[in-house]
């Protein structure tokens, strides 16, 4: 028997416990340190396994399950679905990476590049019901960290961290070589594509960076993944910058797992009224630091050490050949979503003469409309 | 011993006329009620004897044979009691041969014998062939409204037998203080503070016949607004008042008449309205449904997106052909519905009231909330507006609003103008009128193109855009082609929607 039959061996053993049903990350991290895995996996399965922190009923059930999947191996089921299987603390490159983590996860799945570890990674997170302002604050810096060289890590969840992972394709179709890969950690198997809006997203980051999840194929996204899924990428991350989180977000969880390992915690300003701002703004004002554009971001890395250069970069102009009521109407919008009543309120001018500046503004992309309310864009 | 007398039911909003054929014959006492009476027509017998016999005249103690003609029409209801006790009593000879031969009774009978009136008098008497009509006290007016019959009212059975008999004279019609009713005082528009969009929106709603959805949080203002939008509406003409206030008399909606409906009437179902009540029918008496209530006048479905989605889509029969179509094995009939409707609703089940990032909804619950409307049906809405609270500042400080007779006055120049094209308003154009009507001069043509490369506008909308634009610039008087100006606030007066498109990042 060879050394790689072994290994081969006992990587299906940890997939066939993290496909039991019902199990936990903790449960998962229990099992593993019963010994070795295909022994386990053999106690189980002849239900000789007891443990005072496994249920017994769960225990009961997984025997029957343990027969079924012992027969297939997993291993190679994955493999032809193009998915690798790593044992997290048998590989050194995840094991550094998650090295902050007190639970790290016992197995992962991954699809795609696993050089991605070699950059300096940054994750980009925030709200699903994101405004204009968060996701292209998102998309510009995911566009500009992932161009020079950084590997930008999120969620794959609407809003906020799909914006980020658009970014940072954009700058991977932009200059391939150079770029830093995108990359995902997911809250359920990595065949499932969720949420339905990404699925392109997700096949897309599978193709040209790393696609991550601890949950076996199949596994279907349920609430507490996704919070378990926020401490993987506050570990893999070096800083993790919230964008825009309303007050109890779970992009905050992941800031607070980041803070407790020592990561840089950073966030974006947003309007103090904006509800969708509010968590960001309360980091700041817990003492995170202030993230304005990814020059903030790469003195942090300390990549660079001047941040002034850039900061004209960052602030949005409007555009140059406005009429003289578009402008008029463009300071009344200001950075806040705003109806057509406000705007006609703050310019004090007649509804049609707001109309057809709101329409000029629209068409010069300078300002975006959804369901009745006006944002500023970045042209 | 036979008598036919003339009398009508109702079905729907149409009376019918029926000839009750009473034969009082040699055989055991009896009465017999033929001809497809329901239950409550039925029950007539016991009302009609015991009328009759508290009148102190003498019940034919013989075989009474009463046939409702045409026999094959089912008739429900208590209206043709009075014509049947006139049968009785005219075939029992104790009323003269040919007294009632040229009028129609209609009328229900009380144990004493005081005649009640039916519901949808006035439909009814317009069934009636007879150059002369008898009908309860409390209806005498509305049954004049036609000014077709001579219309007698008496108050009580005892009372008709005397005047037919000749033994006393008509009793004098009531002097019908409710004739010119006081006009009910309508919400101002004055009263509404700020809301320059939903005023605005309002106009072009009531100028052009342009449906109108509002979305916006609980508080901004949505019924204030829709409660003013009847205010708007020019009076109705005499064959429209005519026509409404027959749908009304069916109803019995109005318990104490009330002349003519002069104005238009404006409806507010709850949304717990089952779709028989909205739409109209039902299996005992066919009734109009609040869309029929609403002819001429306003349908305001607050919290449209409470409204179960088969409910919804039975209105789009309605506002397609101005009509409700009701057909039963047994009968089939239409009931007038051409209403303005203005929906309101939450722009997602939270109310999200700060816009996009201030909505705490799942995605499922958003995707649940969006398919409660369907597409074809948020189509109708030519008009669609995101309101929120107006400024408290505005609120206690502001000056009040233009009042609604001043804009009533724009609406009604708009309206005009409108039937110089041969409709009676813009949003009835077809897509060759909108063509004809409503050109766009060079700039507001580049803008337009503009929408429709940026995908904000699709084909469809974009004629709809061009109808309400028209009808902005025939609120402002200015003739066609259609400056940029209108085009962009038909644009912006389209652009609310609800949970559904929100998501689209």
């Amino acid at each position: 028997m060879t050394r790689n039959d072994d290994d081969q061996r006992r990587l299906d053993a940890l997939v066939v416990m993290a496909s039991l049903e019902g199990i936990t990350p903790a449960r998962l991290r229990t099992l593993a340190t019963l010994g070795d895995p295909t022994a386990v996996v053999d106690r189980l399965a002849r239900r000789r396994l007891h443990h005072g922190a496994l249920p017994r009923g769960a225990v009961e059930q997984w025997a029957g399950q343990a027969v079924d999947l012992r027969r297939r191996s997993l291993v190679d089921e994955y493999r032809a679905a193009g998915v690798q299987v790593v044992e997290v603390a048998a590989d050194p490159r995840w094991g550094a990476a998650l090295a902050t983590l007190e639970d790290p996860p016992v197995v992962l799945f991954c699809r795609g590049e696993v050089t991605a570890l070699e950059h300096r990674r940054v994750a980009v997170v925030g709200t699903r019901a994101a405004t204009a302002y968060g996701r292209e604050v998102a998309g510009s810096l995911g566009r500009d960290l992932a161009g020079e060289g950084v590997a930008v890590v999120s969620g794959l969840a609407k809003g906020i961290d799909a914006a980020a992972h658009r970014g940072a394709m954009v700058a991977h179709h932009g200059d391939g070589g150079s770029a830093g890969p995108p990359v995902a950690v997911v809250a359920n198997g990595l065949d499932i594509g969720y949420p339905a809006d990404s699925r392109r997203l997700q096949v897309d980051i599978g193709r040209c960076g790393l696609l991550l999840s601890e949950h076996p194929l199949g596994r279907r996204p349920a609430p507490w993944q996704f919070l378990a899924r926020n401490r993987i990428i506050a570990a893999l991350a070096e800083v993790v910058v919230v964008v825009e989180s309303h007050e109890r977000g779970g992009a905050l969880s992941t800031a607070e797992r980041a803070a407790a390992a020592g990561r840089t915690v950073m966030a974006v300003p947003g309007p103090v009224r904006s509800a969708a701002s509010a968590g960001a703004n309360a980091l700041l004002a817990d003492g995170a630091e202030v993230c304005r554009h990814a020059h903030d971001v790469f003195v942090a890395l300390g990549l660079t050490t001047s941040a002034a250069a850039a900061a004209a970069d960052a602030a949005v102009g409007a555009p140059g050949d406005l009429s003289s009521t578009g402008r008029v109407v463009l300071d009344a919008l200001g950075w806040e979503p705003a109806t057509l009543d406000q705007l006609v309120l703050r310019s004090a001018l007649p509804l049609a003469t707001v109309a057809v500046a709101v329409e000029e503004l629209l068409s010069c992309g300078a300002v975006a409309t959804s369901g009745g309310f006006y944002e500023r864009a970045a042209p | 011993m036979l008598a036919a007398v003339s009398s009508a039911v109702l079905t729907g909003v149409e009376g019918h006329p029926v000839t009750v054929e009473v034969h009082v014959g040699t055989g055991l006492p009896s009465f017999a009620i033929v001809g497809l009476p329901d239950a409550s027509c039925r029950e007539s017998r016991d009302r009609v004897r015991a009328a009759v016999t508290s009148c102190r005249v003498q019940w034919p103690s013989r075989r009474i044979t009463v046939n409702l003609a045409p026999s094959g029409l089912r008739k429900a209801g208590a209206g043709l009691d009075l014509a049947i006790a006139v049968g009785i009593l005219a075939a029992a000879e104790e009323i003269p041969a040919g007294s009632w031969r040229d009028t129609g009774f209609l009328g229900e009978l009380g144990l004493d014998g005081s005649v009640r009136p039916v519901a949808g008098t006035l439909c009814l008497v317009d069934a009636v062939d007879q150059p002369a009509v008898v009908v309860a006290d409390r209806v005498a007016s509305e049954a004049a409204l036609l000014g077709r019959h001579r219309v007698r009212s008496v108050p009580h059975l005892a009372a008709l037998v005397a005047a037919l008999r000749g033994d006393g004279p008509w009793p004098d019609p009531p002097v019908d203080r409710r004739a010119d009713p006081v006009s009910i005082p309508m919400p101002d528009l004055a009263e509404v503070r700020g809301h320059e969009l939903g005023r605005r929106a309002l106009e072009v709603s009531a100028a052009g016949g342009h449906h109108l959805l509002m979305v916006g949080p609980p508080g901004a203002g949505k019924t204030l607004l829709a409660e003013r939008l009847g205010g708007l509406l020019p009076d109705l003409h005499p064959s429209e008042a005519l026509e409404v206030t027959r749908i009304h008399s069916a109803a019995a909606e109005r318990d104490s008449f009330a002349g003519l409906v002069r104005r238009p009437p404006t409806r507010a179902p709850h949304h717990s309205a089952s779709q028989v009540a909205l739409i109209g029918g039902g299996s005992q008496h066919l009734r109009p449904g609040e869309v029929s209530l609403a002819h001429r006048g306003v349908l305001f479905l607050d919290e449209l997106g409470e409204f179960p989605a088969t409910v919804l889509d039975a209105l789009r029969t309605p506002l397609e052909d101005g009509v409700v179509r009701i057909a039963r094995a047994e009968l089939r009939t239409t009931l007038p519905a051409r209403f303005l409707l203005v929906g309101a609703m939450n722009p997602c089940p939270c109310g999200a009231a700060g816009g996009p990032g201030s909505c705490r909804c799942s995605p499922a619950q958003l995707a649940r909330y969006g398919r409660r409307l369907s597409g074809p049906f948020l189509d109708r809405f030519d008009v669609r507006i995101q309101l929120l609270p107006p400024d408290p500042a505005l609120l206690v400080d502001g000056a009040p609003g233009e009042a609604t007779a001043s804009v009533a006055a724009r609406v009604a120049q708009a309206r005009a103008r409108s039937a110089d094209r041969g409709v009676e308003a813009n949003a009835a154009l077809d897509a060759p009128g909108v063509d004809r009507h409503a050109p766009l001069d060079h700039a507001a043509a580049r803008l337009a193109e503009g929408a429709l490369r940026s995908g904000r506008l699709s084909a469809r909308g974009y004629r709809r855009v061009r109808c309400v634009a028209l009808t902005l610039a025939d609120l402002d008087g200015v003739d066609p082609p259609i400056g940029v100006e209108h085009l962009a606030e038909a644009l912006v007066l389209r652009t609310a929607g609800v949970a559904g498109d929100r998501s689209a990042a």
